[in-house]
């Protein structure tokens, strides 16, 4: 057995003298490979580290403040039941505009109980905390809007592409307001001002959704270029609001 | 245990025309034992503790633990991490079990494990009894305590706690004293104060701070040993103690009232030379030893000295 391995370590040795080393990388590699053993080593001995996220997931529903999460779903609720009324597709924008307030409402949530300088102590800290937050308020609230429009789509024949940019805009434009509403210091330490900013981006679209020619079919263009703008404009508006949360200012209780 | 290194760590604030400097050129190392960072407000103190923590990002300098930066270990530093912010925010309605519990699953407990630590803490603290009582009812002092047992939650390796003992009465203090001084013996226990008999007793090595910058950091006795024969303690008319109180640091001031000693005031005088004829020399407290290092900062920076006071 001990012979079959000098075999093999002669087989390396020869080869392995034919190729040229690179010092550095070789000493950057061993010392990444230190840094991830430490890092699993001060993690939890023993413990799968996408299991444990799963797990914090799972007890972050368990333990979280979920007096907006409720409200939220009372909201989603309340908007499928609005589904079987036959003017969907224009009550819809000001519904979205709603629905894109309340899914921010959630993460301002933890910093108007000034929970973050804590929460960013914490292992799974604010940054990954928010982008949950982000993630599951936003689905909830799609979902909602989405099954609403599929089934008043069914029912009053709606064409459920052009609804679903009706819905789309408003609630990209809104998410962007309210967003922009938490970036700002006064923003973030007063919920009133946040929710001023939903109930304005609320009035703004039912304004707009009164408006008839916005639903012709030559509006199209208008809606399709509307969402690829606010969608545009929210994406970097998340991008300067985890930037924000990275540099750690904001965090701060004062 | 762990290994703490801040190098050359400096963190300013405001843009290019109106920038503040909060914390200047600071290296320091921690190993186990309790360190009491020592300065008066807007010294640095909260600044340097969210930069430990990882909150804030230096503007220079480096912080490792065990050799790695810390901003590279991530979730796995956070994990050995207990911090008390000076202020910190909670959900009103929220029960202190409920509050733990949270707490617990942001910081990755399982939960039979969180059930045991909470139920343990909460005794520790003395709040088992209002365990279930909404956190908006409870007083300043309970919240302090609370904020304590959340810090310990995750039975950290290095603790940092920021003026932990604000809005605690006396018998909370000395009991959370002794808390500190057991937890201190196998971790980092970092732990910010203006108050100085918070650390006097406890502290293994004390770090006093000034405009951002460490001004002395050793042992109690390596702080004193400097201010030895440089405390003065004197009887002296109202008249002649304003004068002094001008010219010199005084760390104690008493006015005797309704005996004979009518209209005499009894200073306690920090000085590196005599400041009256019938100044007696006393032993040094870390209180003195403090203000005699704030006082030599200030006579550095401003090139000010005693006479030129008296003047």
């Amino acid at each position: 057995m001990a012979e079959k391995y000098d075999d093999i370590r002669e087989i390396f040795c020869k080869y392995d003298a034919s190729l040229l080393i690179d010092d550095a990388r070789k000493q950057e590699t061993l010392e990444q490979l230190q840094l991830d053993q430490k890092a699993q080593a001060m993690l939890s001995p023993g413990r799968n580290r996408k299991h444990l996220d799963f797990a914090i997931l799972k007890y972050q529903f368990c333990y979280m403040d979920k007096t907006i999460l409720f409200l939220h779903l009372a909201v989603c609720l309340g908007i499928i039941f609005l589904g079987r009324y036959r003017h969907w597709d224009q009550i819809a924008m000001i519904v979205s505009g709603v629905l894109g307030a309340l899914s921010l409402l959630e993460v301002g949530n933890l910093f108007f109980a000034g929970m973050t300088e804590l929460g960013e102590s914490c292992y799974f800290n604010v940054r990954q905390l928010t982008a949950f937050q982000m993630v599951y308020s936003g689905v909830i609230s799609l979902a909602a809007l989405m099954i609403t429009t599929v089934s008043a789509g069914l029912k009053y024949q709606l064409d459920i592409i052009r609804t679903g940019l009706y819905i789309l805009v408003p609630f990209v434009f809104t998410e962007w307001i309210c967003l922009t509403v938490m970036i700002s210091e006064a923003g973030r330490r007063n919920l009133l001002l946040l929710i001023a900013a939903g109930i304005f981006s609320g009035g703004f679209w039912a304004v707009l959704s009164s408006i008839q020619v916005l639903y012709e079919s030559s509006a199209l263009v208008f809606w399709g270029m509307a969402l690829l703008a606010g969608t545009g404009m929210l994406a970097m508006q998340v991008r300067r609001f985890f930037n924000a949360l990275d540099k750690g200012e904001i965090l701060c209780a004062d | 245990m762990c290994r703490l290194e801040l190098t050359g760590l400096e963190k300013t604030y405001g843009n290019k025309k109106h920038t503040k400097r909060a914390v200047q050129s600071l290296t320091a190392g921690f190993d186990h034992g309790v360190y009491g960072l020592l300065g008066e407000n807007g010294a640095g103190k909260t600044t340097l503790m969210r930069m430990i923590v990882g909150i804030l990002k230096p503007t220079q300098g480096q912080i490792t633990c065990d050799g790695i930066p810390i901003g590279q270990l991530g979730g796995a530093y956070r994990n050995l991490l207990g911090y008390l912010p000076q202020e910190f925010g909670y959900y009103k309605e929220f029960s202190a079990v409920c509050f733990l519990n949270y707490i617990a699953a942001l910081k990755a407990i399982e939960p039979h494990t969180a059930k045991e630590r909470i139920a343990h803490l909460l005794e520790t603290v003395g709040l088992s009894e209002d365990a279930g009582r909404k956190l908006k009812t409870y007083s300043g002092g309970m919240l302090r305590r609370i904020g304590i047992a959340q810090a310990l939650l995750n039975d950290p390796e290095i603790l940092i706690l920021d003026e932990p003992t604000a809005g605690l009465d006396p018998r909370e203090r000395v009991r959370f004293r002794n808390i500190i001084s057991a937890l201190g013996k196998d971790r980092i226990v970092i732990l910010s104060t203006h108050i100085v008999s918070d650390v006097e007793y406890i502290a293994d090595q004390i770090m006093i701070m000034k405009q951002g910058q460490l001004i002395k950091s050793g042992t109690p006795a390596q702080i004193l040993e400097p201010v030895a024969g440089c405390v003065w303690n004197c009887i002296v008319p109202a008249q002649t103690a304003d004068r002094l109180e001008a010219a010199y640091a005084v760390s104690n001031l008493r006015n005797y009232n309704g005996d004979d000693r009518r209209e005499q005031v009894e200073l306690r005088i920090v000085s590196g030379e005599k400041p009256h004829p019938d100044a007696a020399a006393v032993e040094p407290v870390l209180e003195d030893a403090y203000l005699y290092y704030i006082e030599k900062a200030i006579e550095e920076d401003s090139n000010e000295t005693v006479q030129d006071r008296i003047i």
